[in-house]
């Protein structure tokens, strides 16, 4: 509303006005400088109340859903809801990282679909990729802020025990995936270590590196060793995948799982090789690396299906739960044309890879896995009571 | 051959390149990480010789107006040059600016050329060093910089001067803890969750408590009234005159500067740690070592050209754990990283192969380092008007544009509230007598200490000071610390003794 | 000026009191011995401080009268930053910027010719900011460049 700016406005500089002139100013306030000074505060006061209900026409809230839902009729493409408006995609990392130059790629292709659309794109860094959902979670629920989330990730942090967020990744709204990625478990280049059983042959826990246990490197880690009943013990606090394959080399941890792109991009590199894939399924492009699917029983088959459904949420494009529908099938109409796109392919599969999905299918995904979550939490515990 | 890549355009985009970056420079609290960030959606359609051209060149070029932000106006144009507010901005305050950033710039060009050679020369050596280089190690380095800082820098009021230095260190376990996955003293909010953003604390601990210190006090300038005009160095020919005294002075602090370069690629190789903590250190060493009879923190302009150097060679020593092993040395190196791949250069052992390429890179930093510090030289005089220029027109202005970059930076206003807070508590910290250097060294030093004592307890248990490394590690520093105390004693005694004269 | 460091000694005991308490309540001996450690150091230097200041005040009585007229002159600058924390924080910035300058120029009390063109100036500089990113709340956007 225009005029709770105007008030606001006003209200601000009148106390402001009130502590200057009757605290702070020195001698006496002669009559002069009051007049300055409420001039000052009137001036404002119009100022702003001009200026409020200029810019009040350009807020996003005065368009209430519900005139939206009348103007949309079948023949309009439902994309061009986002003529006009304002789309604010947030990254959960800082800049120049996989998540943020995917999403600045995907924001450089919203306005060739749509014309009149403004995306911008915010980084929030932090709280281990969680206050980018964060800040759409406390957003207004209109579909505009919308968020390219590490939804593994976050569903992985969920299950730890000191997680006390509001809501979890499964809470939000799937627009789409934009890629997404196995593990697997690196060795260093010379380490002795051959084959998985060459870890029991040990003869001590085996190290475990990772950057933290609600990472991607953390709990796959210990439902694998857990599984394969192999002593373990994790090194939390590593920075970054740099360090820990720093200290991988210099034979401090003597395993790190991490994600497939990484782990091919050092493979290549020839500072680690590969010894399982942390997966129902061997991996393609890592050959004959065996999977930790074949290496379990029947049962505990059902967990390694579980975690592999998990990484399947990949890099997520979420939205405020309450988006209204009609804002969903907008985003679905946009992101099908944006999805096969051949630059914008090309751009993708440059930066990391390009494993699509659309809304309905995650929406799908996410209903599959969230009953046997608790299942999952369960078991980790019984090998990991600090969890 | 190298010169293959040299074309015409490469050298325009490396101009516009290092304007670019001066302005980031000269901008309070706006860093290489920030302008690079800007800069990366831009440079899609480039080819891999413009982009690095544009984006390495261009950032290696922004130390020098980095420098020339912090020395003047007692604000760090980015987290690394914090240490030269500490001693260049003293000198400003004596109207010496211009002795003060020729130090500055001889460090940068000096240090640049040395820095190249030595990384382009032995970069294989440096890349063993790496794999020395462990938690243990970084954890004894790192413990003994924070005592050496302690010892050096306490005077009068010991039990103040160490309060600060734990207060820093109980403000850097703000935040999640990974080795125990706890959020810790967030008080509920998420924006902790990463604990204080490193430019908000030097904010609010060093730059914004001296100028709301200028405007309480009613001071005009920044320079001190009684050397506005003694002084007389805001004509351009005296500020001339001062700057290539400034500029000789490396050449009388040789040993200081060695040993910056040295500490400099040392953290610039380590993953993790980084160029604000190698400066830091820097910074202590040059107190440790100093010759000259100021005392460091009252504008001796070894506590200049220390940090300024080790900088640069940290800049040059990140380059190599990202190009050989995609490992970034530092938080812009991420960005370089991001910037090859998406250029298709895979990093890694492999790219040592390109011989053509990587000499190409370290040449954009070479001559970007150079070019960015010469070419601003004529520019010197206009900005360091700034000092002339009456305080209460032109702060208002500056705050405004701190808060901006301040919420720009992760695009939350929470930001500025905790800047509020923590500007009242370096505030009041400087006015009671304790030491905020102190309370940044204990800061930027706490976060990377626990994080390698966890590490390091985890892998090696107690027996981490076993090993061989660690031993000579040990015997090293404490050589270092005895000899540089035995020097610091004398000078003592010589000081008694003029006094008694 | 003792007896506001004794105020901010108090204060800055209390509050690590606080954090003690918080930090026993941590699970985890990773997350808490750091902390506590340097709690269990700060304390007692943090008594002797506060025994030093009220020493002092004891033995110099009748300071009183001049800290608050110190106090306010002080608060000035602060009161700067505040109001241009919520003026921001209420407008946005391009306003929020434009009122905390008026309001402040006015209190140095420059006169129009000499305030308007560093507002202008002001303004174009945040313009040129908003390129990079989006400045947020309320405020016209301009897209990433």
């Amino acid at each position: 509303m225009p005029g709770s700016k105007a008030k606001e406005i006003g209200l601000l500089t009148i106390i402001t006005i009130f502590i200057k002139v009757f605290f702070v100013s020195e001698g006496k306030v002669g009559r002069r400088d009051f007049l300055k000074y409420l001039s000052t505060g009137i001036g404002g006061l119009v100022v702003g109340g001009v200026l409020g209900y200029l810019t009040s026409s350009y807020t996003i809230t005065t368009t209430p859903v519900t005139e939206v839902k009348t103007t949309i009729t079948q023949t309009v493409k439902p994309a061009r809801y986002f003529e006009g408006k304002t789309i604010e995609l947030v990254v959960p990392y800082s800049a120049g990282g996989g998540y943020d130059l995917a999403t600045r790629s995907l924001a450089n292709y919203i306005p060739k679909y749509v014309k009149g659309a403004t995306p911008v794109v915010i980084n929030r860094p932090g709280g281990q990729a969680l206050l980018g959902p964060a800040y759409v979670w406390s957003s207004k629920p209109d579909g505009l802020t919308v968020c390219l989330a590490n939804a593994y990730g976050n569903a992985y942090l969920s299950l730890t025990k000191e997680y006390n967020q509001p809501f979890t990744i499964f809470d939000f709204l799937p627009l789409g995936r934009i890629t997404w990625g196995q593990e697997v478990a690196v060795v260093a280049k010379n380490s002795p270590i051959k084959t998985v059983e060459d870890f029991k042959k040990l003869g001590r826990n085996v190290k475990i590196g990772a950057t933290g246990l609600g990472a991607e490197s953390g709990i796959p880690a210990l439902m694998t060793f857990s599984l394969l009943n192999i002593p373990f013990e994790m090194v939390l606090g590593f920075s970054g995948s740099g360090e820990v394959i720093a200290s991988l080399m210099r034979g401090e941890v003597d395993v790190y799982v991490v994600d497939e792109d990484t782990a091919y991009q050092n493979m290549m590199a020839g500072s680690v090789r590969p010894i399982l894939t942390v997966a129902a399924q061997r991996i393609k492009q890592f050959g004959d690396v065996p999977a930790l699917g074949e290496l379990v029983t029947k049962e505990q088959l059902r967990l390694v299906e579980l975690h592999d459904n998990i990484d399947k949420l990949g890099r997520l494009l979420i939205a405020h739960p309450k988006t209204p529908s009609e804002v969903y099938d907008a985003w679905q109409d946009l992101l099908k044309d944006i999805f096969v796109d051949a630059d914008f392919i090309e751009e993708q599969e440059k930066i990391r890879s390009f494993k699509p999905a659309l809304g309905d299918k995650m929406k799908q995904l996410i209903k599959e896995i969230k009953p046997s979550l608790s299942e999952f939490k369960e078991a980790l515990k019984k090998v990991y009571p600090e969890l | 051959m190298v010169l293959q890549f040299f074309t015409i355009d490469v050298f325009f985009y490396l101009i516009v390149g290092l304007l670019f970056f001066f302005i980031i420079g000269i901008l309070p609290v706006v860093g290489s990480i920030q302008g690079l960030a800007i800069l990366l959606p831009l440079v899609y359609k480039l080819d891999p010789p413009q982009a690095f051209a544009l984006m390495i060149g261009g950032a290696s070029g922004m130390w020098l107006s980095d420098a020339a932000c912090s020395i003047l106006l007692k604000i760090p144009g980015s987290s690394p040059t914090v240490p030269l507010t500490f001693d260049g901005f003293q000198l400003t305050r004596r109207g010496l600016h211009g002795y003060a950033l020729g130090a500055a710039t001889s460090a940068t060009i000096l240090g640049g050329i040395i820095s190249g050679i030595i990384t382009y020369g032995i970069m294989s050596v440096l890349l063993l060093l790496l794999m020395f280089l462990g938690p243990a190690e970084i954890t004894i380095i790192i413990a003994w910089g924070l005592i050496a800082s302690i010892i050096l820098l306490i005077g009068k009021e010991k039990i103040k001067e160490l309060l600060s230095a734990i207060i820093g260190l109980l403000l850097s376990t703000v935040g999640f803890a990974e080795t125990a996955h706890i959020a810790r003293f967030t008080f509920g909010f998420y924006d902790l969750w990463d604990g204080i953003p490193l430019s908000v604390f030097f904010l609010a601990m060093l730059g914004l408590p001296e100028f709301l210190g200028f405007l309480v006090r009613r001071e005009e300038f920044i320079v001190d009234i009684k050397y506005l005009t003694y002084v007389g160095g805001f004509r351009t020919r005296e500020f001339y005159k001062k700057f290539i005294e400034g500029f000789k002075e490396i050449f009388r602090s040789i040993r200081i500067f060695v040993q910056a370069i040295i500490t400099g690629l040392i953290f610039g190789i380590i993953p993790g740690v980084g160029t604000t903590a190698a400066s830091l250190l820097a910074y202590a060493q040059s107190g440790l070592l100093t010759k000259r009879k100021e005392k460091l923190g009252e504008g001796n302009v070894d506590g200049v050209i220390g940090p300024q150097s080790a900088i640069i060679s940290c800049w040059f020593g990140d380059f190599i754990p990202t190009i050989s092993f995609g490992i970034p040395g530092s938080a812009a190196k991420a960005l370089f990283l991001g910037l090859f791949m998406m250029k298709g250069l895979m990093p890694g052992p492999h790219i040592l192969k390109q011989v053509d390429l990587v000499n190409y890179i370290l040449l954009l930093v070479v001559i970007g380092v150079l070019l960015g510090s010469i070419l601003i030289i004529p520019l010197l005089p206009v900005i360091t008007r700034i000092v002339t220029i009456r305080i209460t027109s032109w702060v208002p202005i500056l705050l405004g544009i701190i808060f901006i970059a301040v919420y720009s930076d992760r695009s939350s206003l929470f930001d500025l509230f905790l800047l509020f807070i923590l500007t009242l508590l370096g505030y009041s910290l400087n006015k009671y007598g304790f030491s905020t250097p102190m309370v940044a060294i204990g800061f930027v030093l706490g976060g990377i200490l626990e994080q390698n004592v966890a590490l390091t307890y985890q892998i090696y248990g107690l027996s981490f000071l076993y090993k061989p490394t660690s031993l000579i590690l040990i015997i090293i520093l404490v050589a270092v610390t005895i000899v540089s105390l035995r020097m610091l004693r004398r000078k003592q005694i010589i000081a008694m003794g003029e006094e008694d004269d | 000026m003792i007896r506001g460091e004794l105020v901010f000694v108090t204060l800055l005991l209390i509050f690590i009191s606080y954090l003690f308490y918080e930090a026993i309540g941590y699970p985890l001996i990773t997350a808490k011995l750091f902390p506590i450690l340097l709690i269990i150091i700060a304390y007692p230097l943090l008594l002797i401080l506060f025994i030093r200041n009220i020493r002092h005040v004891i033995m110099k009585e009748g300071q009183n009268g001049k800290d608050s007229r110190n106090f306010l002159q002080e608060a000035i600058p602060f009161i700067h930053v505040l109001t241009l924390l919520i003026s921001v924080y209420l407008l946005g910035f391009y306003l929020g910027f434009l009122i905390f300058l008026l309001v402040v120029f006015r209190y140095y009390q420059y006169p129009l010719r000499i305030s308007l063109p560093l507002i202008a100036l002001a303004m174009l500089i945040t313009y040129l900011f908003s390129l990079i990113s989006p400045l947020w709340d309320g405020i016209l956007f301009h897209g990433v460049l």
